[in-house]
Protein backbone atom coordinates (compact mmCIF):
# COMPACT_ATOMS: atom_id res chain seq x y z
CA UNK A 1 0.00 0.00 0.00
CA UNK A 2 1.08 3.56 -0.68
CA UNK A 3 -0.20 6.92 0.42
CA UNK A 4 0.23 10.40 -0.99
CA UNK A 5 3.29 12.03 0.58
CA UNK A 6 1.50 15.38 0.61
CA UNK A 7 -2.04 14.68 1.84
CA UNK A 8 -1.83 11.02 2.94
CA UNK A 9 -4.62 9.90 0.58
CA UNK A 10 -4.62 6.13 0.16
CA UNK A 11 -6.67 3.83 -2.00
CA UNK A 12 -6.96 1.83 -5.18
CA UNK A 13 -6.32 1.71 -8.04
CA UNK A 14 -2.67 2.72 -7.81
CA UNK A 15 -2.20 6.29 -9.04
CA UNK A 16 0.60 8.41 -10.36
CA UNK A 17 -1.24 11.63 -9.49
CA UNK A 18 -3.17 11.97 -6.23
CA UNK A 19 -6.93 12.39 -6.88
CA UNK A 20 -7.22 14.66 -3.88
CA UNK A 21 -4.27 17.06 -4.03
CA UNK A 22 -2.64 16.25 -7.41
CA UNK A 23 0.60 15.40 -5.63
CA UNK A 24 2.99 13.04 -7.41
CA UNK A 25 5.10 11.78 -4.50
CA UNK A 26 4.11 8.54 -2.81
CA UNK A 27 5.40 6.62 0.18
CA UNK A 28 5.00 3.04 1.30
CA UNK A 29 2.84 2.57 4.38
CA UNK A 30 2.69 -0.41 6.68
CA UNK A 31 -0.95 -0.08 7.61
CA UNK A 32 -4.00 2.08 7.09
CA UNK A 33 -7.24 2.38 9.05
CA UNK A 34 -10.60 2.22 7.32
CA UNK A 35 -14.27 1.43 7.68
CA UNK A 36 -16.10 -1.56 6.28
CA UNK A 37 -18.64 0.09 3.96
CA UNK A 38 -20.22 -2.93 2.25
CA UNK A 39 -19.78 -6.68 2.07
CA UNK A 40 -20.96 -9.38 -0.29
CA UNK A 41 -20.97 -13.15 -0.38
CA UNK A 42 -20.17 -14.33 -3.89
CA UNK A 43 -21.67 -17.65 -4.97
CA UNK A 44 -20.81 -17.67 -8.66
CA UNK A 45 -18.38 -15.78 -10.86
CA UNK A 46 -18.01 -16.05 -14.61
CA UNK A 47 -15.21 -18.35 -15.65
CA UNK A 48 -14.07 -19.03 -12.10
CA UNK A 49 -14.25 -22.20 -10.06
CA UNK A 50 -14.28 -21.91 -6.28
CA UNK A 51 -16.08 -23.24 -3.26
CA UNK A 52 -18.79 -20.72 -2.42
CA UNK A 53 -19.35 -18.46 -0.74
CA UNK A 54 -16.38 -16.17 -1.08
CA UNK A 55 -16.56 -12.94 0.88
CA UNK A 56 -15.50 -9.54 -0.40
CA UNK A 57 -15.50 -6.31 1.55
CA UNK A 58 -15.28 -2.68 0.52
CA UNK A 59 -13.07 -0.74 2.92
CA UNK A 60 -13.31 3.05 2.76
CA UNK A 61 -10.54 5.31 4.01
CA UNK A 62 -10.95 8.70 5.70
CA UNK A 63 -9.53 10.67 2.76
CA UNK A 64 -12.05 9.20 0.31
CA UNK A 65 -10.08 6.31 -1.17
CA UNK A 66 -11.17 2.71 -0.90
CA UNK A 67 -10.12 -0.85 -1.52
CA UNK A 68 -11.90 -4.12 -2.24
CA UNK A 69 -10.43 -7.14 -0.51
CA UNK A 70 -11.36 -10.73 0.22
CA UNK A 71 -12.04 -11.93 3.75
CA UNK A 72 -12.29 -15.37 5.31
CA UNK A 73 -15.50 -14.51 7.11
CA UNK A 74 -18.21 -11.92 6.40
CA UNK A 75 -17.28 -8.69 8.15
CA UNK A 76 -19.93 -6.56 9.86
CA UNK A 77 -20.61 -3.26 8.12
CA UNK A 78 -19.57 0.08 9.64
CA UNK A 79 -16.78 -1.37 11.84
CA UNK A 80 -13.24 0.01 11.92
CA UNK A 81 -10.44 -2.17 10.57
CA UNK A 82 -6.75 -1.87 9.89
CA UNK A 83 -5.23 -3.11 6.64
CA UNK A 84 -1.57 -4.01 6.54
CA UNK A 85 0.85 -3.85 3.62
CA UNK A 86 -0.19 -7.35 2.47
CA UNK A 87 -3.86 -6.29 2.53
CA UNK A 88 -4.57 -8.42 5.61
CA UNK A 89 -7.38 -7.08 7.75
CA UNK A 90 -7.29 -6.64 11.50
CA UNK A 91 -10.71 -6.28 13.05
CA UNK A 92 -10.75 -3.74 15.93
CA UNK B 1 -20.23 19.79 -25.45
CA UNK B 2 -20.81 18.90 -29.06
CA UNK B 3 -23.51 21.36 -30.02
CA UNK B 4 -23.05 22.69 -33.53
CA UNK B 5 -21.78 26.14 -34.32
CA UNK B 6 -24.32 28.56 -35.90
CA UNK B 7 -25.36 27.42 -39.38
CA UNK B 8 -23.27 24.28 -39.05
CA UNK B 9 -24.98 21.15 -40.38
CA UNK B 10 -27.08 19.32 -37.81
CA UNK B 11 -26.77 15.59 -37.26
CA UNK B 12 -29.75 13.36 -38.01
CA UNK B 13 -30.26 9.64 -37.68
CA UNK B 14 -31.39 8.30 -41.06
CA UNK B 15 -31.53 4.59 -40.33
CA UNK B 16 -30.98 1.93 -37.70
CA UNK B 17 -30.25 -1.79 -37.89
CA UNK B 18 -29.47 -4.68 -35.62
CA UNK B 19 -29.03 -8.41 -35.59
CA UNK B 20 -30.92 -10.70 -33.29
CA UNK B 21 -29.36 -10.83 -29.84
CA UNK B 22 -28.52 -14.46 -29.09
CA UNK B 23 -27.20 -15.97 -25.84
CA UNK B 24 -23.49 -16.44 -26.43
CA UNK B 25 -23.50 -20.18 -25.81
CA UNK B 26 -26.01 -20.61 -28.66
CA UNK B 27 -24.45 -18.07 -31.05
CA UNK B 28 -22.42 -19.08 -34.06
CA UNK B 29 -21.80 -15.94 -36.12
CA UNK B 30 -18.39 -14.29 -35.93
CA UNK B 31 -18.03 -10.68 -34.83
CA UNK B 32 -17.09 -9.57 -38.34
CA UNK B 33 -20.29 -11.12 -39.73
CA UNK B 34 -22.46 -9.59 -37.01
CA UNK B 35 -21.05 -6.11 -37.62
CA UNK B 36 -21.63 -6.46 -41.35
CA UNK B 37 -25.21 -7.66 -40.94
CA UNK B 38 -26.06 -4.74 -38.63
CA UNK B 39 -24.37 -2.30 -41.02
CA UNK B 40 -26.31 -3.67 -43.98
CA UNK B 41 -29.59 -3.39 -42.07
CA UNK B 42 -28.95 0.23 -41.05
CA UNK B 43 -27.98 1.22 -44.60
CA UNK B 44 -31.06 -0.48 -46.04
CA UNK B 45 -33.19 1.37 -43.49
CA UNK B 46 -31.63 4.64 -44.65
CA UNK B 47 -31.97 3.64 -48.31
CA UNK B 48 -28.20 4.03 -48.74
CA UNK B 49 -25.29 1.81 -49.73
CA UNK B 50 -21.73 1.44 -48.46
CA UNK B 51 -20.59 3.61 -51.39
CA UNK B 52 -22.59 6.55 -49.99
CA UNK B 53 -20.60 6.65 -46.75
CA UNK B 54 -17.74 9.00 -46.00
CA UNK B 55 -17.48 8.20 -42.30
CA UNK B 56 -17.21 5.03 -40.20
CA UNK B 57 -17.03 4.51 -36.45
CA UNK B 58 -16.89 1.19 -34.65
CA UNK B 59 -16.88 -0.19 -31.11
CA UNK B 60 -16.09 -3.83 -30.49
CA UNK B 61 -14.06 -5.82 -28.01
CA UNK B 62 -13.67 -8.83 -30.29
CA UNK B 63 -13.14 -7.27 -33.71
CA UNK B 64 -9.44 -7.17 -32.83
CA UNK B 65 -6.99 -7.21 -34.42
CA UNK B 66 -9.13 -5.33 -36.92
CA UNK B 67 -10.02 -1.66 -36.52
CA UNK B 68 -12.30 0.74 -38.36
CA UNK B 69 -9.88 1.06 -41.27
CA UNK B 70 -9.87 -2.71 -41.76
CA UNK B 71 -13.67 -2.72 -41.93
CA UNK B 72 -13.56 0.24 -44.32
CA UNK B 73 -11.36 -1.80 -46.65
CA UNK B 74 -13.48 -4.94 -46.39
CA UNK B 75 -16.70 -2.98 -46.85
CA UNK B 76 -15.28 -0.76 -49.64
CA UNK B 77 -15.83 2.54 -47.84
CA UNK B 78 -13.62 5.57 -48.70
CA UNK B 79 -13.96 7.59 -45.48
CA UNK B 80 -12.74 11.08 -44.66
CA UNK B 81 -13.57 10.34 -41.03
CA UNK B 82 -12.78 7.21 -39.00
CA UNK B 83 -13.15 6.41 -35.32
CA UNK B 84 -12.63 3.51 -32.95
CA UNK B 85 -14.26 3.94 -29.56
CA UNK B 86 -13.00 1.89 -26.64
CA UNK B 87 -15.39 3.22 -24.00
CA UNK B 88 -17.50 0.08 -23.59
CA UNK B 89 -20.93 1.03 -22.28
CA UNK B 90 -20.25 4.67 -23.09
CA UNK B 91 -19.03 3.95 -26.63
CA UNK B 92 -22.38 4.53 -28.38
CA UNK B 93 -22.78 8.09 -27.19
CA UNK B 94 -19.03 8.57 -27.62
CA UNK B 95 -19.30 7.64 -31.30
CA UNK B 96 -22.43 9.75 -31.71
CA UNK B 97 -20.84 12.80 -30.09
CA UNK B 98 -17.84 12.68 -32.39
CA UNK B 99 -19.96 11.95 -35.46
CA UNK B 100 -22.12 14.96 -34.62
CA UNK B 101 -19.03 17.14 -34.37
CA UNK B 102 -17.61 15.72 -37.60
CA UNK B 103 -20.83 16.61 -39.40
CA UNK B 104 -20.92 20.09 -37.89
CA UNK B 105 -17.30 20.62 -38.96
CA UNK B 106 -18.06 19.20 -42.43
CA UNK B 107 -15.43 16.49 -41.99
CA UNK B 108 -17.99 13.94 -43.18
CA UNK B 109 -21.64 13.99 -44.18
CA UNK B 110 -22.83 10.38 -44.02
CA UNK B 111 -21.45 8.27 -41.19
CA UNK B 112 -22.08 4.67 -40.24
CA UNK B 113 -21.68 3.80 -36.54
CA UNK B 114 -21.59 0.10 -35.76
CA UNK B 115 -20.92 -1.87 -32.59
CA UNK B 116 -21.12 -5.47 -31.55
CA UNK B 117 -19.43 -8.61 -30.36
CA UNK B 118 -19.53 -12.35 -30.37
CA UNK B 119 -18.01 -13.87 -27.27
CA UNK B 120 -16.95 -17.45 -27.12
CA UNK B 121 -16.72 -18.54 -23.46
CA UNK B 122 -12.96 -18.02 -23.38
CA UNK B 123 -13.27 -14.58 -25.00
CA UNK B 124 -15.46 -13.17 -22.25
CA UNK B 125 -13.35 -14.63 -19.47
CA UNK B 126 -10.24 -13.07 -21.04
CA UNK B 127 -12.01 -9.74 -21.38
CA UNK B 128 -12.99 -9.71 -17.71
CA UNK B 129 -9.56 -10.79 -16.49
CA UNK B 130 -7.61 -8.39 -18.70
CA UNK B 131 -10.06 -5.51 -18.85
CA UNK B 132 -7.44 -3.10 -17.54
CA UNK B 133 -4.44 -3.05 -15.23
CA UNK B 134 -6.58 -3.29 -12.10
CA UNK B 135 -8.36 -6.38 -13.36
CA UNK B 136 -5.11 -7.98 -14.51
CA UNK B 137 -3.09 -7.17 -11.40
CA UNK B 138 -5.15 -6.01 -8.41
CA UNK B 139 -7.80 -8.71 -8.67
CA UNK B 140 -5.88 -11.49 -10.40
CA UNK B 141 -5.48 -13.50 -7.20
CA UNK B 142 -8.77 -12.54 -5.54
CA UNK B 143 -11.33 -15.32 -5.92
CA UNK B 144 -14.77 -14.18 -7.03
CA UNK B 145 -13.79 -10.57 -7.73
CA UNK B 146 -15.38 -9.15 -10.86
CA UNK B 147 -18.20 -6.94 -12.08
CA UNK B 148 -21.00 -8.88 -10.37
CA UNK B 149 -19.25 -8.66 -6.99
CA UNK B 150 -18.34 -5.00 -7.42
CA UNK B 151 -21.89 -3.99 -8.29
CA UNK B 152 -23.22 -6.16 -5.47
CA UNK B 153 -21.22 -3.89 -3.14
CA UNK B 154 -22.63 -0.79 -4.86
CA UNK B 155 -26.15 -2.20 -4.56
CA UNK B 156 -25.67 -2.93 -0.84
CA UNK B 157 -24.66 0.69 -0.28
CA UNK B 158 -27.50 2.04 -2.40
CA UNK B 159 -30.06 -0.06 -0.52
CA UNK B 160 -28.74 1.30 2.75
CA UNK B 161 -28.61 4.90 1.53
CA UNK B 162 -31.97 5.06 -0.23
CA UNK B 163 -33.93 2.51 1.79
CA UNK B 164 -34.50 0.25 -1.23
CA UNK B 165 -35.36 -3.44 -1.00
CA UNK B 166 -34.83 -6.30 -3.45
CA UNK B 167 -38.48 -5.96 -4.44
CA UNK B 168 -37.81 -2.46 -5.74
CA UNK B 169 -35.06 -3.64 -8.06
CA UNK B 170 -37.25 -6.60 -8.96
CA UNK B 171 -40.04 -4.34 -10.16
CA UNK B 172 -37.60 -2.67 -12.53
CA UNK B 173 -36.31 -6.01 -13.85
CA UNK B 174 -39.82 -7.42 -14.29
CA UNK B 175 -40.93 -4.22 -16.02
CA UNK B 176 -38.05 -4.49 -18.48
CA UNK B 177 -38.84 -8.13 -19.18
CA UNK B 178 -42.39 -7.07 -20.07
CA UNK B 179 -40.94 -4.60 -22.57
CA UNK B 180 -38.63 -7.31 -23.98
CA UNK B 181 -41.64 -9.50 -24.72
CA UNK B 182 -42.53 -6.90 -27.36
CA UNK B 183 -39.01 -6.88 -28.84
CA UNK B 184 -38.49 -9.79 -31.26
CA UNK B 185 -34.73 -9.25 -31.26
CA UNK B 186 -34.34 -9.53 -27.47
CA UNK B 187 -32.52 -12.60 -26.20
CA UNK B 188 -34.82 -13.21 -23.21
CA UNK B 189 -38.56 -12.79 -23.81
CA UNK B 190 -40.23 -15.29 -21.49
CA UNK B 191 -42.58 -13.74 -18.92
CA UNK B 192 -40.95 -13.03 -15.56
CA UNK B 193 -42.77 -12.49 -12.28
CA UNK B 194 -41.53 -10.76 -9.15
CA UNK B 195 -41.69 -14.08 -7.29
CA UNK B 196 -39.48 -15.72 -9.93
CA UNK B 197 -37.06 -12.79 -9.70
CA UNK B 198 -36.83 -13.11 -5.93
CA UNK B 199 -36.47 -16.91 -6.05
CA UNK B 200 -33.63 -16.90 -8.59
CA UNK B 201 -30.20 -18.09 -7.41
CA UNK B 202 -28.07 -15.47 -5.68
CA UNK B 203 -24.93 -14.64 -7.66
CA UNK B 204 -23.36 -12.10 -5.29
CA UNK B 205 -25.53 -11.01 -2.40
CA UNK B 206 -27.90 -9.16 -2.95
CA UNK B 207 -27.72 -9.67 -6.71
CA UNK B 208 -29.65 -12.58 -8.12
CA UNK B 209 -29.47 -14.06 -11.58
CA UNK B 210 -31.86 -11.51 -13.11
CA UNK B 211 -29.89 -8.54 -11.72
CA UNK B 212 -26.77 -9.49 -13.70
CA UNK B 213 -26.71 -8.48 -17.33
CA UNK B 214 -26.62 -11.55 -19.59
CA UNK B 215 -23.84 -11.81 -22.17
CA UNK B 216 -25.15 -12.24 -25.72
CA UNK B 217 -23.84 -12.04 -29.25
CA UNK B 218 -25.12 -9.37 -31.59
CA UNK B 219 -24.50 -6.06 -33.29
CA UNK B 220 -26.27 -2.74 -33.87
CA UNK B 221 -25.70 0.13 -36.27
CA UNK B 222 -27.00 3.59 -37.10
CA UNK B 223 -26.52 5.98 -40.01
CA UNK B 224 -25.87 9.59 -38.97
CA UNK B 225 -26.14 12.24 -41.65
CA UNK B 226 -25.99 15.95 -42.38
CA UNK B 227 -29.13 15.44 -44.45
CA UNK B 228 -32.54 15.96 -42.93
CA UNK B 229 -33.85 12.78 -41.33
CA UNK B 230 -36.58 11.57 -39.01
CA UNK B 231 -34.50 11.99 -35.83
CA UNK B 232 -32.41 14.98 -34.83
CA UNK B 233 -29.44 14.54 -32.48
CA UNK B 234 -30.09 17.50 -30.20
CA UNK B 235 -27.00 17.21 -28.02
CA UNK B 236 -24.52 14.80 -26.50
CA UNK B 237 -22.78 15.48 -23.22
CA UNK B 238 -20.04 13.48 -21.48
CA UNK B 239 -18.37 13.61 -18.10
CA UNK B 240 -15.73 10.96 -17.55
CA UNK B 241 -13.83 10.32 -14.30
CA UNK B 242 -16.02 13.01 -12.74
CA UNK B 243 -15.08 12.06 -9.18
CA UNK B 244 -11.50 10.90 -9.71
CA UNK B 245 -12.77 7.42 -8.77
CA UNK B 246 -12.65 8.71 -5.23
CA UNK B 247 -16.27 8.45 -4.06
CA UNK B 248 -18.71 5.71 -3.16
CA UNK B 249 -19.71 5.12 -6.78
CA UNK B 250 -23.36 5.74 -5.96
CA UNK B 251 -23.44 8.57 -8.49
CA UNK B 252 -22.16 8.69 -12.05
CA UNK B 253 -20.73 11.43 -14.26
CA UNK B 254 -24.31 12.00 -15.35
CA UNK B 255 -24.78 14.03 -12.19
CA UNK B 256 -22.73 16.73 -13.95
CA UNK B 257 -23.45 15.87 -17.59
CA UNK B 258 -27.25 15.81 -17.35
CA UNK B 259 -27.73 19.39 -16.07
CA UNK B 260 -25.49 20.58 -18.91
CA UNK B 261 -27.58 18.58 -21.38
CA UNK B 262 -30.84 20.08 -20.13
CA UNK B 263 -29.39 23.57 -20.16
CA UNK B 264 -27.94 23.25 -23.67
CA UNK B 265 -31.21 22.03 -25.16
CA UNK B 266 -33.79 23.91 -23.11
CA UNK B 267 -35.49 20.58 -22.34
CA UNK B 268 -36.20 19.09 -18.93
CA UNK B 269 -36.66 15.55 -17.61
CA UNK B 270 -40.42 16.07 -17.61
CA UNK B 271 -40.31 16.54 -21.40
CA UNK B 272 -39.08 12.97 -21.95
CA UNK B 273 -41.35 10.37 -23.52
CA UNK B 274 -38.76 7.57 -23.49
CA UNK B 275 -35.42 7.00 -21.78
CA UNK B 276 -32.80 4.32 -22.28
CA UNK B 277 -30.84 4.12 -19.05
CA UNK B 278 -27.68 2.02 -19.20
CA UNK B 279 -28.60 -1.12 -17.30
CA UNK B 280 -25.72 -3.42 -16.57
CA UNK B 281 -27.23 -3.70 -13.07
CA UNK B 282 -30.54 -2.36 -11.68
CA UNK B 283 -28.73 -0.26 -9.08
CA UNK B 284 -27.01 1.68 -11.85
CA UNK B 285 -30.37 2.39 -13.48
CA UNK B 286 -31.55 3.86 -10.19
CA UNK B 287 -28.31 5.85 -9.84
CA UNK B 288 -28.60 7.33 -13.32
CA UNK B 289 -32.33 8.08 -12.98
CA UNK B 290 -31.41 10.10 -9.90
CA UNK B 291 -28.43 11.75 -11.58
CA UNK B 292 -30.50 12.68 -14.64
CA UNK B 293 -33.20 14.27 -12.50
CA UNK B 294 -35.86 11.74 -13.51
CA UNK B 295 -36.13 10.27 -10.00
CA UNK B 296 -35.99 12.02 -6.66
CA UNK B 297 -33.86 10.81 -3.73
CA UNK B 298 -36.84 11.65 -1.53
CA UNK B 299 -38.89 8.45 -1.20
CA UNK B 300 -36.98 6.77 -3.99
CA UNK B 301 -38.84 3.47 -3.76
CA UNK B 302 -42.24 5.11 -4.16
CA UNK B 303 -40.90 7.39 -6.86
CA UNK B 304 -39.48 4.42 -8.79
CA UNK B 305 -42.75 2.52 -8.51
CA UNK B 306 -44.68 5.52 -9.79
CA UNK B 307 -42.26 5.91 -12.71
CA UNK B 308 -42.53 2.26 -13.75
CA UNK B 309 -46.30 2.32 -13.44
CA UNK B 310 -46.86 5.58 -15.30
CA UNK B 311 -44.28 4.74 -18.00
CA UNK B 312 -43.69 8.45 -18.28
CA UNK B 313 -41.03 8.35 -19.49
CA UNK B 314 -40.94 4.71 -20.62
CA UNK B 315 -37.72 3.24 -19.24
CA UNK B 316 -35.69 0.76 -21.32
CA UNK B 317 -38.56 -0.04 -23.66
CA UNK B 318 -36.57 -2.62 -25.66
CA UNK B 319 -36.21 -4.69 -22.50
CA UNK B 320 -32.88 -3.05 -21.81
CA UNK B 321 -29.75 -5.10 -21.62
CA UNK B 322 -31.07 -7.00 -18.62
CA UNK B 323 -33.55 -8.77 -20.92
CA UNK B 324 -32.46 -7.97 -24.49
CA UNK B 325 -28.89 -8.86 -23.55
CA UNK B 326 -25.49 -7.19 -23.51
CA UNK B 327 -23.71 -7.78 -26.80
CA UNK B 328 -20.32 -6.51 -25.66
CA UNK B 329 -19.58 -3.06 -27.04
CA UNK B 330 -23.01 -3.03 -28.71
CA UNK B 331 -24.21 -2.19 -25.21
CA UNK B 332 -23.18 1.39 -25.82
CA UNK B 333 -25.19 1.75 -29.01
CA UNK B 334 -28.13 -0.42 -27.94
CA UNK B 335 -29.87 2.47 -26.18
CA UNK B 336 -29.67 4.71 -29.25
CA UNK B 337 -31.36 2.00 -31.32
CA UNK B 338 -34.03 1.59 -28.65
CA UNK B 339 -34.85 5.30 -28.55
CA UNK B 340 -34.66 5.65 -32.34
CA UNK B 341 -37.17 2.82 -32.68
CA UNK B 342 -39.51 4.56 -30.23
CA UNK B 343 -39.22 7.86 -32.10
CA UNK B 344 -39.88 6.05 -35.40
CA UNK B 345 -42.99 4.35 -33.96
CA UNK B 346 -41.30 0.96 -34.29
CA UNK B 347 -41.12 0.18 -30.60
CA UNK B 348 -43.88 -1.12 -28.32
CA UNK B 349 -47.27 0.35 -29.14
CA UNK B 350 -47.40 2.41 -25.96
CA UNK B 351 -44.24 4.29 -27.02
CA UNK B 352 -45.66 5.32 -30.40
CA UNK B 353 -45.94 9.06 -30.77
CA UNK B 354 -42.84 9.68 -28.65
CA UNK B 355 -41.01 12.86 -29.60
CA UNK B 356 -38.11 13.15 -27.16
CA UNK B 357 -35.78 10.47 -25.82
CA UNK B 358 -32.75 10.28 -23.56
CA UNK B 359 -29.93 7.76 -23.96
CA UNK B 360 -27.38 7.31 -21.20
CA UNK B 361 -24.06 5.51 -21.41
CA UNK B 362 -22.04 4.22 -18.49
CA UNK B 363 -19.08 1.94 -18.19
CA UNK B 364 -15.39 1.17 -18.07
CA UNK B 365 -14.90 -0.15 -14.54
CA UNK B 366 -11.56 1.41 -13.67
CA UNK B 367 -11.42 -0.35 -10.31
CA UNK B 368 -14.82 -1.15 -8.81
CA UNK B 369 -17.28 1.10 -10.66
CA UNK B 370 -17.64 2.82 -14.01
CA UNK B 371 -15.46 5.80 -14.86
CA UNK B 372 -17.27 6.85 -18.04
CA UNK B 373 -20.66 8.52 -18.40
CA UNK B 374 -22.43 10.32 -21.21
CA UNK B 375 -25.90 11.07 -22.46
CA UNK B 376 -27.63 12.12 -25.65
CA UNK B 377 -30.99 13.69 -26.39
CA UNK B 378 -32.77 12.57 -29.56
CA UNK B 379 -35.84 14.28 -30.99
CA UNK B 380 -38.35 13.36 -33.67
CA UNK B 381 -38.24 15.95 -36.43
Amino acid sequence: MRSCATCQWAGMPVRKVCPQCSGTSWEEITEVMGTVTAVTAVHRAFGQTFTPPKYLALISFPKGGSIVTSTDEPLPVNVQVTIDAELRIQHH
Amino acid sequence: MTSAAPHAPEAHILGVGQTDFVPSHRASRKTSDLLFLAAQAALADADLSFADLDGLGIASFTAAPDHSIDLAVRWNIRPTWLMDSSLGGASGNDLLAHAKTAIAQREASTILLVAGDHFAIDDFEKLVRHYNTSAAEDFASMPAAGPNAFFALITQMQMQTLGLQRDDYGQLVVSQRAWAMENPKAAYRDPLTLDEYLAAPIIADPLGRYDCVPVVSGAVAIVVSANQGPIRVLAVQAQHNWDGQNTSGLHTGLVEAAPALWQATGRTPSDLDVASIYDDYPAMVVAQLLDAGILSEHQTAASLNELLTSKRPAINSSGGQLSAGQAGAAAGLHGIIEIANALLDRGPLSTHGSTLGLVTGYGMVAYRYGACANASLLERT
